[in-house]
C-alpha cells in the first residue's frame, strides 16, 4: 500500500476518492489542495479528526492527509495557506495544513508539521476538495425562496452557537418536522457536523461540501452562491426547515459582509441569537434588527447564569431559551410557525 | 426610515414586518427618552388614534408611534399572543423599540403605553411583562382584565401564568404610575364584550363596573406598599367609543394633565 493510503486521513478530505491520488509532487500547495504531511511536534492538537468522525492519537513521525487552508479562530488560530512546502503548522484538528500568523493566549503553539507534498492524480493534476464537491452550483433549485431558514449567529466563538443549532434541531424534529442543518461558515470540522446528525437532522450540509477548507476570505457572493446551494439541496430532498449555524461573531469580517448584504438577507427567514454574555447578547441583538433580520430569541452560555438571564430579558424583551426549552416541540411549533410566516412575506432591507 | 420632524409616516421594520407602525416625530422635541404608543381596539381604528394623540405629542414634545395589530397575524393581541405557537404581539413590539432606540440614539427610551377598548386590554397585560420598558400606563374602555391576583387563573388572574410568556413582573408593574378611564355610559352589554357568569361575577356586567373593580383590586396591592394609587376618571356623557372619547369625553385632556404631573414630579425629585 502506498504511503497515501496508510497516512491517517483527515475529516475535510471526506469527499475526496483518496484511489485518484497517485503519487506526490513537489508542486506548492494552493487552498484545498491535499496534502501528505510528517508529525513533527505535538503541541495544541494531540489528535486528528478522521473522516468517520473518530479523534485519533497523533505520534511523532505519523503521516497525515491534510487540505491546505486559511483558519480564522478567536479562540485558537489566525492561519493562512502554506505558499511552500516544508515546515508549517496543523491548525484545525478537522486536517487543516497553515503557517499561523496568530494565536490566541488560551492556547498552546499549534502542533508542528512538514509538507512532504502535494497529492496529483495519474496526469499530475493535484487533488482538489473543489474536484469532490457534493454539492454543485448547478443545482440551484428555482424555487429556494420557499424553505424557510433559521440563522443561528453568536457573538463569538465558543458563545453556544452550535449547541443552540443543535437543541433546535431536535426541538424541530421532535416536532414531525423534516429538518436539514447546514455550517454556512467557518473551518471545516466534525464535531459540528455530527452533532446536528445526533440532533436529528436528516441531513447535513457544510462549505467542505462546495470544495472549500474553511470560509475564511471568501467573497460576500460567494457565501449567498453557497447558501443558496445549499437552500436549494435540502429543498430538493423535501425539507421542511434549514437551519443554518454562521461560525465566529457578528464582528468577524466575512459575517459583518454578509449581514450587510441585502441578497443575504433576503434568503434568511429569522435568527437567533448565541452570546457568552449579556451584554454581547444585547449587542448582537441590536446589530442584526438594525441589519432587518428577526431575531426570535436569543440563549448560549449566558444562560448558565439567571442573573444574566434576567438580564438580557430585561433590556430586550425577548425570548430567552435555555437548550432544554429549545428542545421542546412547543418551543420549535413557535420558531417554525415564525420563520414560516416569514417566509411568506417577501422582500426584506435593512432598517 | 423614520419620518422627518413634523411630519408622519408610516414605517415598516424590517425585522419587525408583521407590525407597520404610524411614527410621528414633532419638530420640537422635549423629551428625546420618552415616546406614546398608542394601542386600538379591536375595530383596528388607528387613524382616529394617531389623529388624537398627534396633537399630545405636539404639546408634550416627544414622539408618537401607532402599531398597526392587523387581524391575520395578531387575532388576540389583546391577550399578547392567540397561543403559544402563534407570533406574540408583545414581543414583536419590543423588537420595534429595539429598534427605534438604536435609530432614535435614545438607549433609555420608554414608552407611555395607552390603550382604548382591545389596546387597554394590550397594554396591561403588555405591563405585566414589561414593565422596564414603560414610563407610564393609560388605560381606557378596556372590556375586562387581568387581575393582579393569584386566585384566579390567566387570563383573568395571574395564577398557572403561561410560562411560554415569560416572566411575569407583577411587583415593577405596580410601580407604574397609571391612569384608567371609562366612558360613564359604556354600559352596554354588545356582543363584542366577552360575557360568562363567572367573568361577571368576578369582574362585573359592564366596562364601568369592571374598571371601577380592576381599579380596586389594583390599588389594595398598591397600597400594601408605597406605590402611588391608579387614577381613575369617568368620561361624561360617552359610552364606547374612541373618537367621541377623544373629542368630547374628556379623554386627552385627563391623559394631558395625568403625564404633566408625572412630569412634574420627575423634575422635583431630580
Amino acid at each position: 500500500m502506498s504511503r497515501i493510503h496508510t497516512a491517517k486521513r483527515s475529516f475535510v478530505t471526506r469527499n475526496v476518492n483518496l484511489n485518484d491520488g497517485h503519487s506526490l509532487s513537489s508542486q506548492v500547495p494552493e487552498e484545498g489542495d491535499l496534502v501528505l504531511a510528517r508529525v513533527d511536534r505535538i503541541r495544541q492538537h494531540g489528535r486528528l479528526e478522521n473522516v468517520d468522525g473518530r479523534r485519533v492519537h497523533l505520534f511523532k513521525g505519523d503521516e497525515l492527509i491534510l487540505v491546505a487552508g486559511n483558519r480564522y479562530a478567536t479562540d485558537q488560530f489566525h492561519a493562512v495557506t502554506p505558499n511552500k512546502l516544508g515546515s508549517c503548522q496543523l491548525v484545525a484538528a478537522g486536517g487543516i495544513a497553515a503557517n499561523v500568523v496568530g494565536k490566541s493566549a488560551q492556547v498552546k503553539p499549534a502542533t508542528e508539521i512538514t509538507l512532504l507534498g502535494t497529492l496529483i492524480d495519474q496526469a499530475g493534476k493535484k487533488l482538489n476538495l473543489k474536484d469532490y464537491r457534493k454539492l454543485q452550483p448547478s443545482y440551484i433549485h428555482p424555487n429556494t425562496a420557499s424553505i424557510p431558514v433559521l440563522m443561528v449567529l453568536g457573538s463569538d466563538m465558543n458563545s453556544g452557537k452550535t449547541s443552540m443549532a443543535c437543541s433546535t434541531i431536535k426541538g424541530l424534529s421532535c416536532d414531525g418536522l423534516k429538518v436539514a442543518g447546514a455550517k454556512l461558515t467557518g473551518t471545516g470540522a466534525g464535531p459540528d457536523y455530527w452533532k446536528m446528525l445526533d440532533a436529528g437532522a436528516f441531513r447535513v450540509r457544510d462549505f467542505v461540501d462546495n470544495g472549500h477548507p474553511s470560509t475564511v476570505g471568501l467573497s460576500v457572493n460567494k457565501l449567498i452562491d453557497l447558501l443558496r446551494i445549499i437552500k436549494s439541496d435540502a429543498q430538493q430532498s423535501d425539507a421542511d426547515v434549514l437551519v443554518v449555524e454562521i461560525a465566529d461573531g457578528v464582528l468577524q469580517p466575512e459575517n459583518q459582509k454578509l449581514l450587510s448584504d441585502p441578497r443575504f438577507l433576503q434568503e434568511i427567514s429569522g435568527a437567533i441569537v448565541a452570546a457568552d454574555s449579556a451584554t454581547a447578547a444585547v449587542y448582537c441583538c441590536e446589530r442584526l434588527i438594525q441589519h432587518g433580520i428577526p431575531v426570535h430569541g436569543l440563549g448560549g452560555l449566558f444562560t448558565r447564569s439567571e442573573l444574566s438571564s434576567e438580564e438580557v430579558g430585561l433590556q430586550l424583551g425577548l425570548p430567552v431559551y435555555r437548550l432544554e426549552e429549545l428542545q421542546r416541540p412547543a418551543t420549535a411549533n413557535y420558531l417554525m410557525n415564525l420563520v414560516s410566516r416569514e417566509q411568506d412575506n417577501g422582500l426584506r432591507c435593512a432598517f | 426610515m423614520l419620518p422627518v420632524a413634523g411630519k408622519e409616516r408610516r414605517v415598516v421594520i424590517p425585522a419587525a414586518r408583521a407590525l407597520p407602525v404610524w411614527i410621528y416625530l414633532p419638530e420640537k422635541i422635549k423629551q428625546p427618552d420618552r415616546i406614546i404608543v398608542a394601542v386600538h381596539g379591536i375595530s383596528r381604528d388607528y387613524q382616529n388614534h394617531f389623529a388624537a394623540y398627534r396633537k399630545l405629542a405636539d404639546k408634550l414634545g416627544c414622539g408618537l408611534l401607532v402599531p398597526e395589530f392587523s387581524r391575520a397575524t395578531f387575532p388576540r393581541y389583546q391577550q399578547l399572543a392567540k397561543d403559544a405557537g402563534s407570533q406574540r404581539a408583545d414581543t414583536e413590539l419590543n423588537t420595534l423599540l429595539i429598534a427605534l432606540r438604536v435609530q432614535l440614539q435614545q438607549p433609555f427610551l420608554k414608552i407611555h403605553l395607552c390603550g382604548y377598548s382591545g389596546g387597554a386590554q394590550f397594554a396591561h397585560r403588555y405591563a405585566m411583562l414589561h414593565p422596564q420598558n414603560i414610563a407610564s400606563l393609560v388605560l381606557c374602555s378596556a372590556g375586562w382584565y387581568t387581575y393582579p391576583d393569584s386566585e384566579f387563573e390567566f387570563p383573568y388572574g395571574v395564577s398557572n401564568w403561561p410560562t411560554w410568556l415569560g416572566k411575569l413582573r407583577l411587583k415593577e408593574m405596580m410601580k407604574l404610575p397609571t391612569l384608567v378611564m371609562v366612558g360613564e355610559l359604556d354600559t352596554k352589554r354588545e356582543k363584542s364584550l366577552r360575557q360568562s357568569k363567572a367573568l361577571d361575577a368576578q369582574q362585573g356586567r359592564t366596562r364601568v363596573e369592571r374598571a371601577v373593580n380592576w381599579v380596586d383590586a389594583v390599588n389594595k396591592v398598591k397600597q400594601q406598599s408605597s406605590d402611588g394609587l391608579v387614577e381613575f376618571r369617568q368620561l361624561p356623557a360617552v359610552g364606547h367609543d374612541f373618537k367621541a372619547s377623544a373629542e368630547s369625553g374628556g379623554m386627552m385632556f385627563h391623559i394631558e394633565s395625568f403625564w404633566k404631573e408625572i412630569e412634574r414630579e420627575k423634575v422635583c425629585i431630580a
